[in-house]
């Protein structure tokens, strides 16, 4: 037999390898400005297109999809042309995407910013950017697995299971997930309501985590820790086992992202059990990562980007230890909704994700441009610079976590909460905020070390566009015997079909009985759909991203029920296409903010709503919430309101023909008596005299008092109902 | 707390058929290891090393 001449496209490498580069800068650029919101509001800039509740979603995306997103692409296009001996399988369906993913990118750059966002937690972008995304995906997977079957190699190295397990699992979630129906070109509405909701987005939430920031990282792990230590992994087998028991887990816990909600009792049950199951495989591949380098420790000390291997695994051990804990019910009470989660989420997030990439980046950039790095000493320092970051960064933020949260929950001797005004907690974390803006400031300047390194890299040699390679062909005859697990070892397809399998049993246990079985969500007869107003009020809500720092979901205990009122029940939720349950309390939770019978408890009137949306220290001195000025002054968007009801109606609201006919009609009545109530009011007189704002009916912030005043206000409480604290 | 938030009959089924689907492949996969052979996994973990250019690792 002859061996065959090929060679290896490092252009595309060299493509994503940029993207990653310049969409890390951006989205922790963006990243760093946010945490300086949460201490100093002068930061919103003053516009709408720069607020918090408007860019957290542009950094989150920005981080996960485009700067981990390329680096992902860059790792696999290099490393799998390499395990295979062949080429790419198609020079246009890799340009294609890459030109596609950084067009998705800069789409939702612009859409998140113009406050056009599906509310859904990593999964803001609209309809028509979800559809691009599926089709780009698509061209992945297709390219991957034209290259795999013309592969040169007969067996597939483990780190090729992860690479197809991420593909088809990140598909099955993006489309289910994504299921929306359309009301304009850049507007939607999901189609599941409240609980269904809540448990989907979340299933896809904690499956984006281990689908997209932890398989393709694992198999990017085994592939570039043996090259950078020059050994073989640790252990081929345990590498399987942990393959197979990883994706098998992390696809039921999901649910654990929503203890003590309105979700149904087996559910949350289900999620805690399998997320303590999740140490085991998680462990088995942080140790395989890490005695790879058994007998060879010395030449950590050497070679920086092994340091930053160590670093990267490390943390994705602790993440993966404490995420099991969090997802007991004790601990979850109190870390829920805090920066504890925050913490949490960039122990993995700057540690596994980001050195591991600076680490492959540090690796591929030499070797593709046949040079070597220009600074090592650069590396070095890109190291302990990003190492203090990550420090930084976790200890203020569990610390204040924990804090937060024991505040919250704290009573006092004789009964009543310790600090019942919410403006009290936030204060004692504001310094801790600084040192994490500070500490993005550090990881931040890495990156920018990283990058000029990389480029002096790159000029000092050449890129070697096409690098030459040969092999023998693929030999045709079979193997035979040997147990199933060497046969699927040489079918792609058929591990393509199992992993699909292994997820879909996940998935399906999990919905099945929320979706077929009514008694789940029981109904309460008092919850009403949304007036016109509201729904538009609501939309508006959706648009400023009040759910990045607004829960709208209050636990049964008794510190929650004490300072916001009844808890949640799934009943309230059924009308609500998306669910806006949040996922982190940086400003009270607001579920029962329209609630105005016995026990109110967080209800403000009109007047007071319009000061504070106006200027929130106004009414809440010392308040880290942005103003919100333009909702005073902006008109209502009336022209798709009879399309959102029907839409609405189409996913099974009850409107009927009359109040779709009559929506605009009814809309400007319920406006109208809000406007006459809000124009006799002192405070909104001295704000509209003083800005010299034109206010009339049809302003903006009209539609959103009516929705805060929605909110909780169908419920009928009943007193005896007091609920246990755990 | 059930009666409110909704307890579905019998959805504990759901529970315990996920945990032994979950086991049986754990097992089948463990015993799999197991009996694969030394040679095998060694000659697996070997493949990222086969590039025939210099792919020597110095930075
Ligand atoms: C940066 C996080 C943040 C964002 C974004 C944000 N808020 Fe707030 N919000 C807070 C904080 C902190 C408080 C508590 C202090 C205060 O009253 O201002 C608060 C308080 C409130 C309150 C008073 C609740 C009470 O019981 O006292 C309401 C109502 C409210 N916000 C509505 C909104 C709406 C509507 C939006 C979106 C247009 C929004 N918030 C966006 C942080 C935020």
């Amino acid at each position: 037999m002859q061996k065959e001449n090929f060679s290896y496209d490092n252009r595309i490498v060299k493509n994503f390898a940029i993207a990653t580069a310049v969409w890390g800068i951006v989205g922790m650029t963006v990243g760093v400005l946010i945490a300086s919101q949460l201490f100093e509001p002068m930061f919103n800039l003053g516009n709408q297109y720069t607020s918090f509740g408007r860019i957290r979603p542009l950094h989150t995306n920005a981080v996960i999809f485009a700067f981990v997103g390329n680096a992902i692409f860059m790792g696999v296009y290099y490393s799998l042309q390499r395990l295979l001996k062949t080429r790419m399988f198609s020079d246009t369906l890799s340009k294609i995407h890459f030109w596609g993913w950084q067009l998705i990118i800069v789409a939702a750059a612009i859409t998140l910013p113009l406050g056009i966002t599906t509310s859904k937690e990593y999964a803001e972008l609209e309809w028509p950017i979800d559809i691009a995304i599926t089709l780009i995906w698509v061209v992945f997977g297709w390219n991957m697995f034209g290259t795999i079957l013309k592969r040169r190699e007969k067996h597939l190295y483990v780190a090729i299971w992860f690479y197809i397990a991420t593909f088809i699992t990140v598909a099955l979630l993006h489309v289910v997930n994504s299921f929306e129906l359309p009301v304009s070109f850049l507007k939607s509405y999901s189609w599941y309501a409240g609980v269904q909701d809540a448990l989907v987005q979340w299933w896809y939430g904690h499956n984006a985590v281990a689908f997209f920031l932890t398989t393709p990282f694992l198999g990017l792990m085994y592939y570039y820790m043996p090259k950078l230590a020059n050994r073989p992994i640790y252990s081929y087998r345990l590498s399987i086992l942990h393959f197979w028991s990883l994706i098998f887990l992390y696809i039921w816990a999901g649910p654990h992202h929503l203890l003590y909600s309105s979700l149904p009792d087996w559910a949350q049950t289900l999620g805690v059990i399998f997320s303590i199951m999740l140490i085991a495989p998680s462990w088995g591949g942080m140790l395989n990562g890490l005695l790879t380098l058994r007998g060879a420790w010395d030449k950590v000390r050497d070679d920086a980007r092994l340091k930053f291997m160590v670093v990267g695994i490390t943390a994705y051990g602790m993440a993966t230890f404490e995420g099991p804990m969090l997802s007991l019910k004790s601990v979850n009470a109190i870390a829920h909704f805090t920066d504890w989660i925050v913490a949490h989420v960039h122990v993995g997030a700057l540690g596994w994700n980001g050195f591991l990439t600076f680490a492959m980046l540090y690796y591929i950039i030499p070797k593709i441009y046949n040079t070597k790095i220009y600074s090592k000493k650069m590396v070095n320092t890109h190291f302990w610079i990003g190492t203090l970051g990550i420090l930084l960064y976790a200890l203020p933020m569990y610390v204040s976590g924990f804090q937060q949260g024991m505040m919250w929950k704290q009573f006092n001797e004789v009964g009543q909460l310790a600090y019942p005004n919410f403006l009290d907690t936030t204060q004692q974390i504001l310094s801790n905020h600084m040192w994490r803006a500070l500490s993005g400031v550090l990881y931040l300047s890495g990156v920018i070390i990283m990058a000029v390194n990389l480029v002096k890299t790159a000029k000092q040699g050449s890129l070697v566009a096409n690098e030459e390679d040969s092999a023998y062909p693929m030999s045709t005859e079979e193997e035979h015997g040997g147990h199933w697990h060497r046969w699927i070892e040489r079918r792609p397809v058929q591990l393509l079909v199992f992993s699909l399998i292994v997820v879909i049993i996940g998935g399906a246990v999990e919905f099945a009985p929320s979706f077929l079985v009514k008694s789940n969500v029981e109904t309460i007869p008092s919850i009403k759909p949304y007036s016109p107003l509201e729904l538009e009020g609501r939309d508006i809500y959706i648009r400023e991203g009040c759910n990045n720092c607004h829960t709208q979901m209050i636990r049964p205990f008794r510190s929650e029920t004490v300072r916001y009122g009844d808890y949640s029940k799934s009943g309230e939720y059924v009308y609500d296409h998306p669910f806006l349950w949040g996922s982190k309390r940086t400003g009270p939770d607001l579920g029962r903010g329209g609630y105005v019978g016995e026990n109110a408890k967080i209800y403000k009137p009109a007047n007071w709503h319009f000061q504070h949306m106006f200027d929130p220290r106004t009414t809440s001195p010392g308040s880290i919430m942005p103003a919100y000025p333009w909702l005073i002054t902006q008109d209502l968007d009336q022209s798709k309101t009879v399309r959102k009801l029907e839409a609405m109606q189409t996913l099974g609201v009850p409107y009927d023909e009359k109040d779709i006919a009559n929506a605009n009609r009814d809309l400007n009545k319920q406006a109208l008596e809000i406007y006459n109530e809000l124009k006799e009011q002192k405070t909104v007189q001295a704000i509209v005299l003083e800005n010299e704002i034109e206010f009339d009916e049809n302003k903006e912030i009209i539609a959103l008092i009516a929705y805060l005043h929605k909110l909780g206000r169908d419920i009928e409480v009943q007193p005896k109902e007091i609920a246990k604290q755990p | 707390m059930n009666k409110i938030i909704g307890f579905v009959e019998g959805a504990d089924v759901y529970l315990v058929t996920s945990l032994l689907i979950f086991l049986l492949v754990f097992v089948v996969v463990s015993v799999q290891m197991f009996l694969m052979k030394k040679d095998t996994s060694d000659k697996m973990s070997m493949l990222p090393f086969h590039n025939s250019n210099s792919d020597n690792n110095e930075n």
